[in-house]
């Protein structure tokens, strides 16, 4: 009963401090450069959450606290947060170009839904599923950096408020980014995520300290400050220790902290990984070419102290505040920008491109990813596997290629923007309910409590995957129960493969089409291939043939319910252009030559009479001047 | 050839046919092209493909006219200087108009060399245009009484 007062006290000052603590008006000690591009050392003392320093023989030792540590005399915390990385909960930013969605998978039950908390079209927010974010970040935290929904708002989890004492607030974790130190292990954060071990999980992941133990383990009265053994003698309380040699003689701690951040600590959430038959490991697929002409990601993808990271994409600039958002795309650095007062392409040695033979047209209604990005197309788009949708990174993750979600590149579909533009494309699949035309998904919790016996075969590993397979009677069933509830707001629908599925007056499966079905799809950018393996470099003949892939590949459809996926959709279908025409057109380049051929024979004709009667004339010119006319 | 066809009276028919194909060919050009004539972006769609199907026919009949009739008009032995000079005027525009769109076609231009060839095709359309509406309607005004042998070219 103490433990309970003390904590419920402790919590109502950390409140209140956290409520006080107003923003700096004067630029902190780290925010204001002097203008020096040598890099400063890091020599710190540890700071834990309340920003107390750390001594290694305290007791006991607490985790470190990234935003003490970093944040409380040298960088700006309040002005950090607001970064791309950490915002996506913060409805006043504008949601930009649609992204990578988080995948909620839920084999039982079949689904495959993409989640925001951005408002990318084709995405659910987190809350229209009843998932809170406490839950969310048990589900999705192993990549996130910390911070934004990480930083615990009580009424967004009511049910949570002595949870997040014993855990923590996921705080940003500067590290995940910053920390240039080889040893610094990244996959350790999802296993502190796992255990709710919010509080830990930044330290845990730097090369000097080591977490053990499970806040999920502890009840709810756990007090980490004076933690007492659990009655449970098999479970172990959360706690760091730290090597031996950290701490220097002024109990300071070395980061090897950086600006320029090493491309390996993005690659922990941004990798991908194409898989496929004809796929022999990661060994055989190369970076992207910038990276292999020595750049980082950084040098494009740069931010100031508000970490306004700039996206790279054309047309940032109506949305970022980034100063930097115009420029650094593929225009602003390899073409530059038409009524620029100075010349600006060619920025980090771009080479600036000639696109010889290329019409303009291509540049109008394509982007500069549709040719120079991504895997080559071939006849089918392939599957790709991404850290975010499959936790690559991650230790125990499943190494199948055909670990779902099923994730297909490169699929050229139109753009928010009117052009064409390479994506990813994942299929929905969802329980939900069908009223005045609309379908919204129902919240997973209760398609789980209303499908308890509904019949889920999952293949097994070992090259597929762990994947769902629904069969029609089983589709049946979940409708069935699903309509049996009492205060279902519509009709119940299954979603997969692009179509909506619902029980007719028989008791039939009934298919049809609706938006809620579509794909969503999120443009890619990445990897960037070299000049000389982009779309178009050996001819028009790359894109304009009757089979072109660009045109014509197929997109296959991955569902659970195998009826759905053997119609795989052309590539036409996602790119809004008439298939008729895009045919017929592709079929004239068969005659192209022969265009080339008469119409220059008939110039060179033209010019040839045109010369001789232009000397005839001045040999008629001269004969006159001379006399002789 | 069967004997009752000579080439004296082949050679005119064949005449009038590519004289009527270019200004079919020429009118079909104007119509798919007009529309995106004042956009900065190329022709697109069926209308792109119309036209430039319709070019090639249209660059071998303007040759074989240009064969065929510059003796006569390199003399100026009947018919106006004005009618002589918007021949010639119009073979000045066409190479222009011709080459501005099959070079494109080669990698031999660059970005901004497109777009010039893009202007310049325009451009010269502009001229060619009007050269070929002048040449097709001066016979047309001619004198009550006056023989139509003043425009005809054999």
């Amino acid at each position: 009963m103490m433990k309970s007062i003390f904590s419920f006290l402790f919590l109502l000052i950390w409140i209140l401090a956290a409520g006080s603590a107003e923003t700096p008006d004067e630029p902190l000690l780290g925010d204001v450069s002097d203008g020096s591009r040598a890099v400063p050392v890091h020599l710190i003392p540890l700071l834990d959450e309340n920003g107390i320093d750390i001594a290694p023989d305290d007791d006991p030792l607490l985790p470190f606290s990234s935003k003490q540590t970093c944040a409380l005399k040298c960088h700006a915390y309040d002005q950090i947060q607001t970064g791309w990385h950490f915002n996506m909960n913060n409805p006043a930013i504008a949601a930009g170009r649609p992204g990578h969605p988080w995948i909620w998978m839920d084999s039982r039950t079949g689904t495959q839904i993409p989640l925001s908390y951005r408002s990318w079209p084709g995405t659910y927010k987190p809350e229209q599923l009843e998932l809170t974010p406490w839950e969310f970040v048990q589900r999705f935290g192993r990549h996130l950096p910390g911070g934004g929904v990480g930083e615990w708002d009580t009424k967004a989890n009511p049910d949570q408020v002595m949870r997040i004492f014993v855990s923590g607030n996921l705080e940003i974790n500067c590290l995940a980014c910053h920390d240039a130190d080889p040893a610094h292990d990244q996959a350790q954060y999802a296993v502190q995520i796992a255990k709710q071990n919010f509080r830990w999980a930044a330290a845990s992941t730097s090369s000097f300290a080591l977490v053990t133990g499970s806040a999920k383990d502890m009840t709810d009265t756990y007090d980490y400050q004076m933690p007492e053994p659990p009655s449970d003698p098999k479970l172990i309380p959360p706690a760091v220790a730290y090597r031996a040699g950290t701490f220097d003689s002024q109990q300071k701690v070395f980061f090897d902290i950086v600006r320029k951040i090493p491309p390996e600590r993005c690659y922990y959430c941004h990798s991908s990984y194409l898989v496929g038959p004809d796929r022999f490991g990661k060994w055989t697929q190369d970076e992207d070419i910038h990276l292999a002409a020595g750049l980082t990601c950084v040098d494009c993808h740069r931010n100031g102290l508000d970490h306004q990271i700039t996206r790279g994409y054309e047309g940032e600039s109506e949305t970022s505040p980034n100063p930097l958002a115009d420029e650094l795309t593929c225009q602003g650095c390899h073409l530059g920008s038409e009524g620029s007062l100075q010349p600006r392409e060619g920025r980090k040695a771009a080479p600036v491109p000639q696109h010889k033979g290329l019409p303009p047209v291509h540049f109008e209604r394509l982007t500069c990813t549709v040719c120079h990005s991504g895997p080559w197309p071939g006849d089918t788009a392939r599957r790709v596997k991404t850290s975010l949708a499959h936790g690559l990174g991650m230790l125990n993750v499943d190494k199948a290629d055909g670990a779902p979600p099923a994730i297909f590149t490169p699929v050229f579909a139109k753009s928010a923007q009117g052009n064409i533009a390479p994506h990813n494309l994942i299929w929905p699949a969802f329980w939900g309910s069908l009223k005045d035309a609309a379908i919204t998904p129902l919240p997973l919790r209760l398609v789980q409590q209303t499908l308890p016996a509904i019949s889920v075969n999952e293949k097994t590993a070992g090259g597929e995957g762990n994947r769902p397979v629904l069969t029609e009677e089983s589709i049946k069933q979940g409708l069935q129960a699903l309509a049996a509830l009492p205060d279902l707001p519509g009709k119940p629908v299954y979603v997969c493969g692009g179509r909506a599925f619902q029980l007719n007056g028989e008791q039939n499966l009934q298919s049809m089409d609706h938006p809620a079905a579509r794909p969503y799809l999120w443009p890619v950018a990445h990897d960037v291939r070299p000049a000389a393996q982009s779309l178009g470099v050996r001819g028009c003949e790359d894109c304009h043939t009757e089979d072109s892939p660009f045109f014509f590949g197929t997109v296959a459809v991955d569902s659970p319910f195998a009826a759905v996926n053997s119609t795989p959709y052309t590539m036409i279908a996602f790119e809004g252009l008439d298939e008729a025409y895009t045919r017929v057109f592709a079929f004239s380049f068969r005659f192209r030559p022969w265009f080339k051929i008469v119409t220059l024979a008939c110039a060179g004709i033209l010019i040839l009479i045109l010369w001789i009667y232009s000397a005839r004339g001045l040999v008629r010119v001269m004969d006159w001047l001379s006399g002789k006319e | 050839m069967p004997p009752s066809i000579t080439t004296k009276s082949f050679i005119p028919f064949i005449q009038r046919v590519a004289g009527c194909a270019v200004l079919m060919g020429f009118a079909g050009l104007f119509l798919t092209a007009y529309p995106a004539f004042w956009g900065e972006a190329g022709l697109s769609g069926y209308r792109h493909f119309l036209h430039a199907g319709m070019a090639p026919v249209f660059a071998v009949c303007i040759t074989f006219l240009a064969l065929a009739r510059a003796p006569r008009h390199a003399e100026c032995s009947s018919g106006s200087i004005l009618w002589h000079g918007c021949f010639w005027l119009i073979l000045i525009a066409a190479v222009p108009l011709i080459l501005s769109s099959v070079l494109a076609m080669f990698a031999i231009y660059g970005t901004q060399a497109q777009r010039l060839l893009l202007r310049i095709h325009r451009g010269s359309a502009v001229f060619f245009s009007a050269f070929i509406v002048l040449y097709a309607l001066l016979p047309l005004g001619r004198r009550p009484g006056e023989s139509d042998s003043r425009f005809r070219v054999e």
